[in-house]
């Protein structure tokens, strides 16, 4: 397995960089589809004829829709994938793009304003920290991520910290 | 109408919910949030990394919200 110290330091290298991409709009069709994933029926989330007489332009994303998606682009082909089905692309600034399984490990969010759908949005990225510990199953990393996301003006929509798990 | 709190104080306790999910549902949210992970729909890969059955994707987000939203 590659968990070594010369990954905890490709990871450690990142710590404090900030990472921005554009996200791109956040269509109606996939809130609606999250929505009916997660069994959520509620109008705003869902009929775009009601939540604009609420105000808003379009519907509005469930509050954990924009951190759930994995990722924003089109999806890499198969041969990008790693071992474990995810892609190596992912944005994780500091993990190697291959021989590493990732796993969530939790994700604490708080949310400033409601993400439109046709809302254009921009992720910033950070890598707080990084450490190793021992598990069942052998040594494993630690990292903790930023993701603040933002609109086109800079507010900010939502902000997350989340746990990734690397062995 | 507006998104706005009903009242709840921060560090308020709120009652235990129980979710219960099928194959589909996991299936289906996976889809719709792009995750390939192979913990997910291969149960021979998810013990092999020491999940007992397929790891759901993320906690239930159905009703995250309603404890503090209209």
């Amino acid at each position: 397995m590659a968990i070594d110290e010369s990954v905890l330091a490709g990871l450690r290298r990142e710590i404090g960089v900030e990472h921005c991409e554009e996200l791109g709009e956040i269509s109606a069709i996939l809130v609606k589809r999250f929505a009916a994933a997660v069994g959520e029926e509620r109008l705003l989330y869902t009929d775009t004829t009601y939540a604009q007489a609420c105000g808003y332009a379009d519907v509005i994303a469930p509050p954990t829709f924009v951190t759930a998606v994995i990722t924003w682009t089109p999806g890499a082909p198969y041969d990008r994938l790693r071992e474990d089905g995810t892609e190596a692309d992912t944005h994780l600034p500091g993990v190697p793009a291959q021989s590493v399984r990732i796993m969530g490990g939790g994700e604490q969010m708080t949310f400033h304003e409601p993400v439109v759908a046709g809302t254009t949005v921009t992720r910033r990225t950070v890598l707080l920290t990084a450490s190793e510990r021992a598990s069942r199953q052998g040594p494993m990393l630690v990292a903790r991520y930023r993701d603040t996301y933002t609109d086109p003006g800079g507010v900010s929509l939502l902000e997350s910290v989340r746990t990734v798990l690397l062995r | 109408m507006s998104i706005t709190p009903t009242g709840l104080q921060t560090g308020a306790a709120l009652a235990p919910t129980v979710y219960r999910t099928s194959k589909v549902q996991v299936f289906r949210f996976s889809a719709a949030t792009w995750n390939t992970h192979r913990i997910h729909y291969e149960k021979d890969y998810a013990g092999r990394r020491g999940i007992s059955g397929r790891a759901r994707p993320e906690p239930p987000a159905r009703r995250l919200s309603d404890p503090v939203l209209h």
